[in-house]
């Protein structure tokens, strides 16, 4: 079958009643976690894990793209009516959309950001479905050398790219790889970390700690925070039609904040952030007019828009063709995938094509469900920051309770989210980052079998297990990755210091 | 001074973790044992952590910033995480859930006292209805709940 029409396929599984219906109800979901400031696209997926669990796989990961698609549009509506943004995404269309609202102009900003989103999507889901079946296909030649390298390789990026201090994030990529050893040894049957309970033979639940330090701790820090009060800018339905001259300043930015998303979308990290402000530096870089950035320039919200949901696209990709996970919110389906009994990697698409296809094709319909929902309800979307959040706050934690112990119907489970959200709370406020801990929790059960097998596979020679051909090739080129920037910077400060003198 | 707690507290478990690794079998290069890969953890650990340590203790004192780890709302749900288990386990799901519910609501000040009385009521023969009910979760359950599903017709 060639590309088309496993395309095809997909769209009869993704077009069934039940399907369309999780779809919208996840993308109606993801446009309201992307209103409200701090329950990220990762938290909410985290919350709703446990609805999942009556659904069957496909209907899941459908739920799960429409929630993650949504809150790329939702972030924006209140970056640009209020100046305050819903997730980390949009802190970028801030700048320039809030002032193009306060100039009249945000219902321009509005559709340009819906539209921009639109076209990248789908933009970055073609990208999807060529490059994840193309790696999926290179990655059936894979060993557990180039699997231990891809997990090494993609911890270390995420650290790197991560905000906050490295050593904080190098030390949460450590307990978090710490955490994954506990329960019992997959080679030998030996229980390690499990004190005697056996509530942890099966290893930490990644649920109930991602819930913990994502969900608990962030309505931990709610409430703590003080309330701000922001003047809401109405717009006028009529009012959401750019001017012809916006929509042709907006084409060029759209278009390579596509491509510069989906490319950073495939790095580990928070890919649709930095892709944000990579978009806008580069827009502001080729401007004509770099001097309106900053005072509602309709290129800082189309470039940066288009960016962050295109780079939803290109996350998809490690996880579909490698089956890992690069970013949080991956690492929440990879968990949503475990729960139905399915491990993903490269045989996903040939094992599960009506997963993989189905979701794609989900992907096309949630980003036209995504644009005409989110035009005409964005004052009721706006309105949803008017909750009080004493009331939405609670209501969080009952659902992350009820959440965890749905799964397994544990109490172990309940004591670790217990842990995991007051150990959240205190390192997120000392600024320690809780996505390198969550993804090595994920990563690491993977990283070490594929360590253990390499050494036997070549009887403890490391140099031999390093210097293979695919898995050398993956450290050479993530090292030049790495160091490039340094060798880069030292030039361009040597060549500054030579003009100078 | 929280600064320093942490990195004495991520210390003092690298300490004890790397203890537990090595009481498990390292084994050798061509066959690793289950100790090995927490060992390597717990060495990179505790050294990261003990240049960390020292250098928080190195930098001078000062006052702390952003929250506090005692203020009563967070202190509050905090307690409430580590008592549900026990509550749910004694008192089923809409008793326990319910009196969560409620002490988070006065917690955090939500209206009144009746306002959240009844919130709290509602929105846990609710969340009921649908994780039980539509969801088919099974969640501890007593008499209460085997009423209100007989009532939902959802029994």
């Amino acid at each position: 079958m060639d590309v088309l029409q496993q395309l095809m396929m997909g769209f009869q599984v993704a077009a069934t009643p039940t399907n369309l219906v999780w779809a919208l109800v996840g993308a109606f979901v993801g446009t309201i976690v992307g209103v409200l400031p701090g329950i990220g696209p990762l938290g909410s997926m985290a919350i709703l894990l446990s609805f999942t669990l009556q659904m069957n796989p496909t209907t899941a990961m459908i739920f799960f793209a429409g929630i993650y698609y949504g809150a790329m549009y939702g972030g924006s509506t209140t970056s640009i009516l209020l100046n305050i943004p819903g997730e980390a995404a949009s802190v970028v269309t801030c700048i320039d959309g809030y002032k193009m609202a306060q100039k009249g102009r945000g219902g321009a900003a509005l559709t340009i950001s819906a539209v921009g989103s639109f076209v990248a999507g789908t933009l970055s889901i073609i990208g999807l479905m060529f490059a994840a079946s193309m790696l999926a296909d290179a990655a059936i030649k894979f060993g557990p050398p180039e699997f231990f390298a891809i997990g090494a390789i993609g911890l270390l990026f995420l650290v790197r790219l991560s905000n906050g201090s490295l050593i904080k994030n190098v030390i949460m990529l450590l307990l978090g790889l710490a955490l994954a050893t506990v329960g019992t040894d997959k080679l030998f049957g030996t229980p390690r970390f499990t004190f005697g309970l056996s509530g942890l033979g099966q290893g930490v639940e990644f649920l109930p700690v991602a819930m913990g330090l994502f969900g608990i701790a962030e309505v931990m820090l709610g409430a703590v925070e003080k309330e701000t009060e922001e003047k809401m800018i109405h717009v006028r339905f009529r009012d959401l039609l750019p001017r012809v001259d916006e929509w042709k300043r907006s084409v060029a930015p759209i278009l390579r904040g596509s491509v510069l998303g989906f490319l950073i979308g495939l790095l580990p990290g928070p890919s649709p952030v930095i892709s944000t402000f990579v978009s806008y530096l580069t827009e502001k870089k080729l401007s004509k007019h770099p001097e309106e950035f900053g005072e509602g320039a309709i290129e800082g919200v189309a470039g940066p828009e288009a960016a962050n949901n295109a780079a939803v696209g290109g996350a998809y990709v490690p996880l579909l063709a490698l089956g890992v996970p690069f970013t949080p919110a991956m690492a929440v389906v990879v968990g949503a995938l475990l729960l139905h009994g399915i491990t993903p990697g490269p045989m996903l698409i040939t094992e599960r094509p009506e997963l993989f296809w189905g979701v794609i094709a989900s992907m096309y319909i949630g980003n036209v469900m995504l644009l005409v929902l989110n035009l005409p309800l964005v004052q009721l979307f706006a309105k949803i920051l008017l909750i009080p959040k004493q009331l939405l706050l609670p209501l969080i934690v009952i659902i992350c309770l009820i959440g965890v112990y749905s799964v397994n119907a544990s109490y172990v489970d309940l004591y670790v989210l217990a842990l995991f959200g007051i150990l959240g709370f205190v390192f997120r406020g000392l600024g320690y980052e809780p996505a390198p801990l969550v993804l090595a929790l994920v990563i690491g059960p993977m990283m070490e079998g594929a360590m253990r097998e390499s050494m036997m596979m070549y009887q403890g020679d490391i140099a031999q297990m390093i210097f293979r051909p695919i898995s050398g090739s993956i450290y050479l080129i993530s090292a030049i990755a790495l160091i490039a920037p340094y060798i880069l910077r030292g030039i361009k400060r040597k060549k500054e210091q030579a003009s100078a003198a | 001074m929280k600064e320093r707690l942490v990195s004495l507290g991520i210390l003092v478990f690298a300490l004890v973790y790397l203890a537990g690794s090595v009481s498990l079998k390292v084994g050798t290069g061509a066959r690793p044992g289950a100790g090995m890969f927490p060992t390597a953890i717990a060495v990179a650990l505790l050294a990261i952590g003990a240049f960390h340590a020292w250098r928080t203790f190195r930098a001078p004192s000062e006052p702390d910033e952003g929250h506090s780890w005692t203020q009563l709302a967070p202190a509050g749900i905090a307690g409430a995480l580590i008592v549900y288990p026990f509550l749910l386990h004694a008192l089923d799901f809409l008793l326990s859930t319910f009196i969560v519910l409620f002490v988070l609501f006065r917690l955090l000040r939500f209206k009144t006292t009746l306002v959240s009385l009844l919130t709290a009521l509602g929105t846990t023969v609710f969340s009921y209805f649908i994780f039980a009910g539509l969801l088919g979760v099974v969640l501890p359950a007593g008499i209460m709940e085997e009423f209100i599903l007989k009532i939902t017709g959802l029994e």
